[in-house]
């Protein structure tokens, strides 16, 4: 099995959290989440842009994690990682470092299997490398600095057909339609709170509530800019299509107002709600989407109002 | 004539003497349309913004006053407010902050209906929701004596009409027995109802010790509805307390040990650190078809009012970023044949995941998550995922 950058992204994410059928090597680890596609600047002008950045305190170890779902590789970004220092990332990445001397440092690239051999090949042993193929991981290039981390991610695996959660919903690389299945949800449930009108970032605080605060810059940028203009791509062709009976845009501006809100009685709310659904899946369609993913939801049955 | 209510202190007084005056009608109530007929009625809501953003409850219940035609008055207690719908008078009483007694003795299905019309009428109000073992096991809770118990569960609506379906497809039971525990023990002993063992209400007894003729005969329904006769009202009063604790307890160790979201971290704290873990529940799923019953879930009406359009994301894996209805906010479901996993982000409400596990409960599997409440959330969750 291959996974996208994004797939990938969730893959690393689903070991620091408890799921059925998926090992939660992080979380174990002591292992915390810092930041998800954040840059980090450093001085002399340095920029590292590590996916995700991960340290466990009670081991004294960060991780560097570059999510790579083809073969190809970036050595500067490489080298500008291997640069980091513990008293950089505590000063400039805002982790706990509790011993500078003793802490370390580690650049792990995870990818998909298929591209373990090319990814070794590129780093040269000056980083590791992590395989996955959906229900193994394999471990190559330079050792680990944390062993224990090391054994745990060997001796992984993943129950068949399982599939990480989603914590990072979508990135800029996601198609139109993976972005709409985030974005139409969260334009009902403003319309269920009642809120008259709604904006981009609003929407986005919505769809990536979990992970919104680790993806924000401190100043350096980050990738939450494309995902933005993803979310704006596809909220201005749901006011302009499918959802042009509900939502408006306010001209020149990243704000868009309901048109009406829900009914007040509960059966007329209930088949616009039902109405709102189908709107949906001709979005995504439109929008390139392989609609038979979607299900078909089952008509209203009489008394369900 | 009545005397005007203007703190607890006399709603107790008032509520005392309609419960005393309604304990001679308890006996005839043998039908689901008298249930409650002239007793003391309060339903237990859940108003989680209160605590959450500081709403103020006067101001929740009034707005709501104005869009559903009710009036209210604030009394001499800033935690009492007056609700006058038609000729009947409702009072609720918000000391508790997030969890709410609202008091009637209006006739039961004009109470149940106001109550309805709030909790929908609103996104910042919610029923508290009873699971079938607490309440199979509240006579202990409260040290009283079970006297009844109803059982309804109903899985015609979570499969298709056209399914070829040979197990159990519903129950509707209300037994009245001198030994009810027992009988309820035996029901579940012979596994007469497969996952079907969802206990609607029971009636518990509670005397003051030594005290008999003080005395409280509740009844207590999933769906947070209490009525109540007898000569204690303090009785029952401390019975609502009881299970507001335990309920606040468990909405609260959901929040606190589930909710994803980003914590503070670091120098000075600065930095930031992702918290929080996904609420596994572990299910079989007693209908033959998941990806129907997934689309039902969704499908934004009762008993789930789940609005999504969920995706199949693997042979047997179906996800949904799905809206709740009843308070706006949004979560995503991961659906699986063992499991149901929910992303829960921090800051939203528990009561969500406790109103999803009791529609679980009574619409597809009783025994879901059967220890919510002696585990304290925390042990029930790692033997699911140890399993």
């Amino acid at each position: 099995m291959e996974f996208s950058h994004l797939g990938l992204v969730n893959v690393a994410l689903a070991l620091r959290f408890r799921q059925p059928g998926w090992p939660d090597c992080l979380l174990s680890g002591g292992y915390l989440l810092h930041a998800v596609g954040v840059k980090i600047r450093l001085p002399d002008a340095r920029i590292v842009h590590p996916d995700i950045l991960a340290s466990s305190p009670s081991r004294g170890i960060g991780l560097l994690i570059e999510v790579k779902s083809g073969p190809n590789l970036d050595h500067d970004q490489l080298g500008r990682m291997r640069s980091v220092s513990p008293t950089e990332l505590r000063e400039h990445a805002y982790i706990q470092v509790n011993d500078p001397d003793t802490f370390k440092i580690g650049v792990l690239y995870l990818c998909n299997t298929v591209h373990s051999d090319s990814i070794e090949k590129a780093v040269d042993g000056q980083a590791t490398v992590l395989g996955f193929d959906g229900r193994k991981f394999q471990l190559a290039g330079c050792q680990l600095p944390d062993d224990e981390l090391a054994k745990a991610l060997t001796n992984a695996s993943v129950a068949s057909d399982h599939q990480p959660l989603g914590i990072v919903p979508f990135d800029d690389e996601s198609t139109d339609s993976e972005v709409a299945t985030h974005v139409v949800p969260a334009v009902v449930a403003a319309l269920v709170r009642g809120e008259g009108q709604l904006s981009v970032d609003g929407i986005l605080h919505e769809t990536h509530r979990l992970c919104c605060d680790v993806m924000q810059s401190t100043g350096a940028g980050s990738e939450l800019r494309g995902i933005r203009r993803k979310a704006s791509f596809v909220l201005r062709t749901a006011a302009t299509e499918d959802f042009s009976p509900w939502l408006k845009q306010v001209e020149r501006q990243p704000i868009y107002r309901f048109r009406k809100a829900l009914s007040a009685d509960r059966a007329q709310r209930t088949r616009e709600l039902k109405s709102l659904q189908k709107l949906g899946r001709s979005l995504f369609e439109r929008l390139g989407g392989d609609v038979q993913l979607h299900l078909a939801l089952p008509d209203l049955d009489e008394g369900d109002e | 004539m009545l005397q005007p209510i203007e703190n607890r202190r006399d709603l107790a007084r008032h509520l005392q003497a309609q419960m005393e005056a309604s304990r001679y009608s308890v006996a005839h109530e043998l039908d689901d349309e008298a249930e409650g007929k002239n007793s003391v009625k309060t339903y237990l809501l859940e108003a989680h913004t209160v605590e959450k953003a500081g709403d103020d409850p006067v101001e929740i219940l009034s707005q709501l006053g104005k869009t559903l035609g009710f009036q209210t008055a604030a009394t001499g207690d800033q935690d009492l407010v007056t609700l006058r719908d038609g000729d009947h008078d409702f009072w609720c009483d918000t000391s508790l902050k997030r969890y709410w007694r609202l008091h009637a003795m209006a006739p039961v299905k004009l109470a149940d209906k106001l109550t309805d019309r709030l909790v929908s009428g609103t996104t910042r109000l919610d029923r508290v929701w009873l699971a079938p073992n607490y309440l199979e096991n509240l006579s202990k809770v409260l040290g009283g004596r079970l006297q009844t118990f109803s059982l309804r569960h109903d899985r015609r609506k979570m499969r298709a009409d056209e399914d070829e379906y040979n197990e159990l497809d519903f129950v509707s039971m209300r037994l009245w027995s001198s030994r009810a525990h027992e009988t309820l023990g035996k029901l579940r002993k012979a596994a007469v109802f497969p996952h079907g063992m969802s206990v609607r209400s029971v009636q518990v007894r509670r005397e003051i010790d030594d005290h008999p003729s003080e005395y409280a005969v509740a009844e207590f329904f999933q769906d947070g509805k209490v009525t109540a006769s007898g000569t204690s009202f303090d009785l029952h009063s401390d019975s609502l307390l009881l299970i507001l604790t335990d309920y606040r307890k468990v909405v609260t160790a959901i929040e606190d040990r589930f909710g994803i979201g980003v914590e503070p971290h670091g120098p000075r704290g600065k930095g930031a650190t992702l918290t929080g873990e996904p609420f596994t529940i572990e299910i079989k799923w007693t209908t033959p078809s998941l990806e129907y019953t997934v689309g039902k879930i969704f499908s934004s009406v009762e008993p789930f009012r789940l609005w999504g359009i969920p995706q199949k994301v693997g042979p047997d894996h179906f996800r949904a970023r799905a809206v709740d209805l009843h308070v706006g906010a949004m979560l995503t479901f991961d659906i699986t044949p063992k499991h149901v996993v929910i992303q829960l982000p921090r800051g939203a409400c528990g009561n969500t995941i406790v109103r999803f596990l009791s529609a679980l409960q009574y619409h597809l599997n009783s025994d879901v998550a059967d220890d919510l409440y002696t585990s304290g959330v925390g042990p029930w969750n790692s033997r699911t995922l140890a399993s």
